[in-house]
């Protein structure tokens, strides 16, 4: 019964791409706001690539409109070649509110578990893959708990390992550890790098956090105000493992980040 | 041993409850001494009569008066429940469908129930299926009311995450529409539960061979006024029964809730 998540057909190695991403809310009225402006990247597989920007920049609706949840007014989202209309199955989201993404009438083992009963995976996988994320994040012991039971941290654990569970092979996160304490936050940055190590994901990380982005990713992709476009994208060839204070204490980390913060302060002061 | 101060606080509650109850049948008790009358019986004697008329008659009181009358307002309750239920999430979830019916509601439910009886009585006769479609009617807006609210005040994140995982609709709907609005739904089910028992009693005032309704409508008219006090005293256990059996169905349902 033993998952081969390795085995993905090594076809292309492009796993999402946006081309020319357009998004205008209320378009023809007062209130109409241009939040995407032509955005273009795209992702290889197995890639950790984060997403910062100027706050208000359109990071949620780009990622609502990659995921599938949103239609784009115009251009194209594929995963593996395929055009998105919906979520497809071998994606997911993780978003930014954990208190109210996960189920609070769910228990945290049932919460992990509810994605997988649609799948037709039986019993005994499922219990094993639930173990296994809870695991992962470092939650065994908290299975029988109610979400309302558990700190902010470790309701982000959840659906965290919620995500991992189902197993998909690109994980988009929406600004996952905004609303957690700092220490909580390295410590779940940690988490990820080292589950997205060891599971071999393909991650999108949206972040407003220029440490986080450089921290995580290796490939960092600078949006402009909105309406937003694709600045730049920097390659981040730090070594892995990276430590939270090793990393960031060299000359390749606090220069790549200074980079970053020019960007986006420059984009901040060109327009307004 | 030790008790735990939660236990302590109940046990402290429950005490003062009881000490008011000894009260008020004290006052009872000293003005019937005092005033005799003929409408008011001293509470020894109603008690008497709920003792010796109902409880040592159980099989006959059982059969007669309390299973009829359970029966009409649990199918009325459970009918109405089911009904608008479903409606109520259909219209909580498209706005459209709403829009269009919920003028209509809105007349219906200014309709004191009560006034239906007549109509109800020439279109279904005095059986059992009038008083239960009365019952049914009567309960109906606040389930439906509280339903709506509940299923249109639902995050949308829940449903975000629901699609971002690719939950089939019927699942959707089930594990997390519902669950998400049953706080809600009780709260209407828990007002709908004491508008069927005072419906319950109006439809067998009105035209019926059993129930409890029916048993004090009889003391009334034969003149027995403590068998009239103690049909009251039998209604209010059981309108405390029933409520009691849904607030232990609803702490279960939403245990979730309680940290």
């Amino acid at each position: 019964m033993m998952e081969t998540e390795m085995s993905i057909d090594a076809g292309t190695s492009v796993s999402l791409a946006a081309n020319e991403l357009n998004h205008t809310y209320g378009a023809g009225t007062p209130e109409e706001h241009r939040a995407l402006g032509g955005i273009t990247f795209s992702i290889n597989k197995g890639e950790f690539v984060a997403i910062v920007g100027p706050s208000g920049c359109g990071k949620t609706t780009l990622l609502r409109c990659l995921s599938g949840l949103m239609a784009p007014t115009s251009g194209e989202v594929t995963l593996a070649g395929e055009a998105v209309t919906s979520v497809p199955k071998d994606l997911t989201l993780v978003f930014q509110d954990y208190r109210r993404s996960l189920y609070p009438w769910l228990r945290v083992d049932a919460n992990v578990e509810f994605p997988l009963k649609n799948s037709g995976i039986d019993k005994a996988e499922r219990t094993e893959r639930v173990r296994q994320a809870l695991d992962d994040v470092g939650l065994t012991g908290h299975a029988s708990k109610y979400p309302g039971q558990l700190s902010g941290g470790m309701q982000q654990r959840v659906s965290i390992a919620r995500a991992l569970a189902y197993r998909p092979n690109l994980l988009l996160m929406d600004e996952p550890f905004a609303s957690v304490d700092a220490q909580t936050r390295a410590s779940l940055e940690d988490v990820l790098l080292e589950v997205w190590e060891r599971r071999k994901k393909t991650v999108l990380f949206v972040t407003h956090d220029i440490d986080e982005s450089v921290y995580l990713a290796d490939r960092v992709v600078v949006l402009s105000n909105a309406p937003s476009h694709v600045m730049a994208e920097i390659e981040v060839d730090i070594p892995r493992p990276r430590d939270q204070i090793e990393t960031k204490a060299t000359p390749e980390f606090v220069e790549l980040r200074a980079e970053v913060a020019r960007l986006i302060r420059d984009a901040g002061t060109r327009e307004t | 041993m030790t008790a735990s101060p939660q236990l302590v606080r109940a046990a402290k509650n429950l005490g003062l409850q009881l000490a008011v109850v000894v009260g008020v049948l004290i006052v009872w008790k000293v003005g019937t001494e005092w005033q005799d009358s003929l409408f008011f019986p001293s509470p020894n004697k109603v008690l008497a009569e709920v003792w010796n008329g109902w409880i040592l008659n159980w099989s006959e009181s059982w059969n007669e008066n309390i299973f009829p009358s359970l029966k009409r307002l649990l199918a009325g309750f459970l009918l109405a429940a089911a009904v608008a239920v479903a409606l109520g999430v259909a219209i909580g979830r498209s706005r459209t469908f709403g829009d269009y019916v919920e003028p209509i509601i809105n007349f219906l439910r200014s309709i004191p129930p009560p006034a239906l009886l007549p109509l109800f009585f020439v279109l279904l006769g005095i059986g059992d299926s009038m008083k239960i479609v009365l019952i049914a009617v009567g309960v109906f807006p606040p389930i439906l009311l509280n339903t709506i609210d509940g299923v249109r005040s639902i995050d949308p994140l829940y449903l975000d995450t629901a699609e971002a995982y690719r939950i089939t609709p019927l699942r959707r709907l089930t594990h997390v529409i519902l669950p998400s609005a049953a706080p809600k739904i009780f709260a209407g089910l828990r007002i709908s539960l004491s508008i069927a028992v005072i419906l319950m009693v109006i439809s067998e005032l009105y035209a019926a061979t059993n129930g409890v309704g029916f048993r004090i409508v009889q003391a009334q008219r034969q003149f027995k006024m403590v068998d009239l006090w103690a049909g009251l005293v039998v209604l209010g256990a059981m309108g405390a029964a029933l409520n009691v059996a849904l607030t232990m169905i609803e702490r279960r349902v939403l245990r979730w809730r309680q940290p």
